[in-house]
């Protein structure tokens, strides 16, 4: 409500995020993952003193260094840009709390762009010790990379000890730290082993082709054995509410397992298990037909399955930006009582001025729609109002309203995944008013053929 | 193909490892590669890789078969909401002295009989003896199982003659508005 | 010996199933199993995918068939239960409902890929006339699958389906009433479409499909004409077991992926339960496998000179099945006209489907 608001229509600003982090969040994994695997796989060259594998590391680091550091560093800031045009209170809050480690995370982004380049042109051009020493210190700045934000990511769903000491360091070792760092390095290891798969099947001798292969396939080892273990000591320390709501769901899109947030979980446990049988077929078993479009087939899957997979952790989060402090419409949870009584409108730079501007009480009804409701759901597109609205008339939906301010779950079955309404009695007609024209066509209109092939609502 | 033993020693004197598809040179292009890792002194790494993998294999698996497991289990809610408390069986009026006939309680046969001194009396209709469902006999005024001929009083549902062991287990019948109701 | 070099633990069981089973008899002939790599070798999947697709079709469906109830009272309340009652019921049925759809797509893709190599030319004839049985045999597995889950627009589909055939000379008003069990849909209809389902059809599957199988392993893998008048020694091929049939699993792999994505993601859902006394819902449509047909039918004006319309239509679609089953000994590979004119039947009919088809769904 203190900033100004993107209407992003039919998709929606959060999946604007969505795709820019989904996107971001492989070249990272990508990028950590692959520096470990320059530095260990040059040792072993440097070991072996075979030159055939510092030609394979020179081609597999020229894209890897491209694309890390153009693709890494775009996507990135363009989390920066979407989340800020989104969530504004969401990412001040987290500025705010957070700035020296964002200052500490520039300078290691900065130093590891600078290895990364240094690494690779000075190829053939410094020592082989020297060199080696290059790729493990961009291994260390990479690895160092993750370490801060992931206490930042985690902090988001388990803020922990923060909650009562407002100290950043409570806020980065909190309860999901470790077993979000351990899994995320586990996932690197995998993703910087499909990488190497890809350039590995490009090697042109059979011999070192099927060795290079078999080599690249048991990075993928360490998440497929100790995965599932560091997972259910993640699931294990996230709120149990959050782990509740997986199969709680709301009775009209689905309850139990059929919920959307545990169909989601199944997506990815379903898609991480392909991978798992993927690296077993493919470049274990047969490493000599291993070739370059079946890894780029491998590389497609794995990014599918880190997608689900960071979808459903983001899902975990409902209703909140930060568990139990801010929901994702960015009201603090302490702020709602006096909200509820006091109104909305009359609150926030900007929710303030654009109720002001105009007399008309659909507008009105809008700005409250916008601020409090838009952080999730679209009008017609995701998780489309439309739909969801039915045919309620404007009196059910100020029922309806209502309801959603209650925060008991036996009066309100939406309490728990959607943010209390915060609005006074005035406020609740107005946005009812809105969200009334909303649906207009589908209250006059006759009831449709039946639905077939109802695609669950998102 | 090279002349591995004196790349060996000389390997062995500067202390680095041995080429990493040294093993495959020898395969003779049999594709029968293990991609250089089965040398001596790295074989118990594998064999413990190995065991794991398939060990962790075996879990992934279960992980899999649970939901096909979840999905047959039946859930016991739905005997809880067929338990049948009581029947109304018929009219009163319906029923003459003397006469009998055979009901479902809930899922179990149930016999009901209006004996002559114009009491009802209902009795689950498992036969005592081997499972098979009794009924009432007009002509014998009893009740009668057809597999072995055991016969029980039909007003107490004692066991009288023939194989059963044990009377009839008794149900409580009431006559409410005219209606006959059992009820267990 | 051949498996000494493996490091299995059950060396010991290969021994004792090798002295046995002839076990590498088996593997010297699969051994010998070879496929040709050429440009268009990325259809050679498709066979495959289709089979790991059907297991999928009959795993699922009989878990189905422990909770579904083929009763006019409970069978659609049975759905219900089955998506929101049973532990992952949804996910065995959406399984089921969407990978009928794709099944039957790539059972035509299929189709249309060996068509366009034309591997239907001798010696393989007999292979392109069972999977046209086989294609059959799929479409009417979606008919009487439809159905069973009783909604309402399972219900009209159906009806105006059965109509329509019903309108075949002859034959069409028995078959008709045959498939119905009397004269309109319900209780009857259920339960003979269910045998027709889950018996009938599987059994027709198995041994048709057992045939098809073999014949190819006798014919083994079609070799497109650019491919075979090659000098022998360009001709590129690998061997199916291990390379051909890895690479086969990990394709496997991803089409069941995409299938556990649209499944988990987009469930399938039930409409109202049926009610045959209601009047049938405006712009009722077939599933997308019949629309072109039923747009094509609805195209035909009511009388083609003495002919009634939808005679005519049917015939026309007639013909054109007629055509595909006498492909084979029409284009035998001797004539380049013939070949050709094959190739333009191919691309006509394929290019009508997807027109109509198209059609269908925006009308």
């Amino acid at each position: 409500m203190n900033y100004p608001l993107w209407v992003v229509p039919y998709l929606g600003g959060p999946w604007v995020i969505g795709i820019v982090a989904i996107i971001h969040m492989f070249i990272s994994h990508f990028a950590v993952g692959g520096g470990m695997f320059l530095a260990v796989a040059e040792e072993m060259a440097y070991r072996r003193k075979d030159e055939r594998i510092y030609d394979f590391l020179k081609m597999h680091s020229r894209f890897f260094v491209i694309i890390t550091t153009v693709a890494g560093a775009v996507t990135g800031v363009g989390i920066w840009f979407s989340i800020a045009l989104v969530s504004p209170d969401g990412i001040a809050s987290l500025i705010q709390t957070f700035s020296l480690a964002w200052a500490e995370e520039y300078l290691f982004f900065v130093a590891e762009l600078a290895t990364a380049f240094a690494y690779y042109y000075t190829w053939d051009k410094i020592s082989r010790e020297a060199h080696l020493k290059l790729a493990r210190y961009y291994m260390v700045f990479s690895i160092m990379t993750l370490v801060i934000i992931n206490g930042i990511l985690t902090f988001m769903l388990t803020p922990g000890r923060w909650l009562q000491t407002h100290n950043w360091i409570d806020g980065v070792f909190n309860p999901t730290y470790w077993p979000s760092l351990i899994i995320r390095l586990l996932i690197m290891c995998a993703i910087a082993g499909m990488y190497a798969l890809v350039t590995s099947s490009r090697i042109k001798d059979p011999h070192f082709r099927t060795a290079m292969v078999r080599y690249s396939a048991t990075w993928l080892l360490p998440v497929f054995l100790i995965g599932p273990l560091v997972t259910f000591w993640f699931l294990h320390q996230i709120p149990q509410a959050a782990l509740h709501n997986i199969f709680t769901g709301i009775q009209t899109s689905g309850v139990g397992n059929f919920s959307i947030l545990a169909r989601a979980l199944y997506c990815s446990l379903l898609l991480s298990g392909t991978i798992i049988l993927f690296a077993f077929f493919g470049p274990y078993l047969n490493p000599r037909g291993f070739s370059f479009r079946i890894a780029l087939l491998f590389m497609v899957v794995g990014f599918t399955a880190t997608g689900t997979t960071e979808w459903m952790r983001e899902l975990l989060r409902k209703p909140f930006v930060v568990y139990n402090y801010m929901y994702s419409n960015g009201i603090r949870k302490t702020d709602i009582k006096e909200i509820t009584d006091t109104g909305f409108l009359n609150k926030g730079k900007w929710a303030k001025t654009l109720a002001a501007a105009t007399n008309d009480e659909c507008k009105k009804g809008e700005v409250v729609f916008r601020y409090q409701c838009m952080s999730c759901h679209t009008i017609n597109g995701y998780r489309s109002m439309k739909n969801l609205l039915g045919d309620r008339n404007e009196e059910s939906l100020v029922g309806f309203l209502n309801m959603l301010k209650e925060t008991d779950k036996e009066k309100n079955p939406y309490s728990g995944i959607m943010p209390p309404l915060a609005a006074n009695q005035d406020e609740v007609k107005l946005l009812a008013k809105y969200l009334a024209t909303i649906n207009e066509k589908e209250r006059q209109s006759n009831q449709a053929v039946g639905d077939r092939g109802g695609k669950g609502t998102m | 193909m090279e002349n591995n033993s004196a790349k060996d020693d000389k390997d062995k004197e500067t202390g680095s490892a041995p080429a990493i598809d040294e093993a495959c040179n020898s395969c003779e292009g049999s594709g029968k590669c293990n991609g250089g890792f089965g040398e001596e002194g790295r074989f118990t790494r594998a064999e413990f890789v190995r065991t794991a993998v398939g060990g962790v294999a075996v879990l992934w698996g279960g992980m899999t078969l649970y939901p096909v497991y979840s999905y047959l289990n039946p859930k016991g809610q739905s005997d809880k909401a067929t338990k049948v408390e009581s029947v109304e069986v018929c009219k009163s009026t319906e029923m003459p002295k003397g006469t009998g006939r055979n009901f479902r309680f809930g899922s179990t046969p149930a016999v009901l009989i209006h004996t002559a001194d114009g009491q009802f009396h209902a009795f689950k209709a498992i036969c005592t003896h081997l499972g098979c469902t009794v009924q009432f006999r007009d002509d014998k005024q009893l009740i009668w199982c057809a597999c072995h001929g055991g016969t029980y009083d039909p007003a107490s549902g004692k066991n009288i003659a023939g194989p059963p062991p044990k009377p009839l287990t008794p149900l409580k019948v009431a006559v409410v508005d005219d209606k006959v109701v059992v009820s267990a | 010996m051949v498996g000494d070099t493996q490091k299995h633990k059950s060396g010991g069981l290969m021994g004792f199933l090798e002295e046995r089973l002839s076990l590498t008899e088996l593997r010297h002939l699969a051994e010998k199993k070879k496929v040709p790599v050429h440009s268009q070798s990325v259809w050679y999947y498709l066979g495959g995918i289709a089979a790991i697709l059907f297991m999928i079709m009959v795993s699922s469906g009989v878990l189905l068939m422990v909770y579904y109830v083929p009763e006019i009272q409970a069978a659609h309340a049975s759905i219900l239960k089955i998506n929101s009652g049973v532990d992952f019921g949804w996910f065995f049925r959406s399984m089921h409902s969407w990978g009928a759809n794709i099944l039957i797509m790539v059972v035509m893709a299929h189709l249309f890929s060996t068509f366009f190599m034309k591997a239907y030319r001798g010696p393989r004839e007999l292979t392109w006339l069972t999977g046209l049985v086989l294609m059959v045999v799929c479409l009417a597995f979606g008919f009487t699958g439809y159905l069973l889950p009783w909604d309402t627009v399972s219900f009209f589909a159906t009806k105006i389906g059965i109509e329509v055939a019903e309108k075949t000379p002859l034959i069409g008003p028995i078959v008709a009433h045959l498939l119905r069990g009397g004269d309109a849909i319900g209780q009857s209809t259920i339960s003979r479409f269910f045998v027709i389902h889950v018996a009938l059809l599987p059994i027709c599957l198995l041994a048709l499909g057992g045939l098809h199988v073999f014949f190819v392993q006798v014919h083994g893998i079609s070799e497109p004409s650019k491919f075979k008048l090659q000098d022998e020694a360009k001709k590129m091929y690998e061997k199916f077991f291990p390379d051909f049939f890895f690479k086969d699993i990990l394709v496997w792999i991803l089409a069941v992926n995409v299938l556990f994505v649209l499944v988990t993601l987009m469930p399938w859902g039930i409409g109202p339960e049926a009610d045959p006394f209601a009047a049938a819902p405006a712009g009722i449509k077939p599933e997308w496998y019949f629309l072109a047909p039923f747009q094509f039918l609805k195209l035909v004006p009511p009388m083609v000179g003495p002919i009634e319309g939808e005679l005519f239509g049917m015939g026309l679609l007639g013909l054109v099945g007629l055509g595909f089953v006498l492909v084979p000994f029409f284009d035998t590979g001797k004539s380049k006209t013939r070949s050709m004119i094959a190739t333009i039947f191919g691309v006509a009919v394929l290019l009508g489907l997807i027109g109509f088809s198209v059609w269908g769904a925006l009308s």
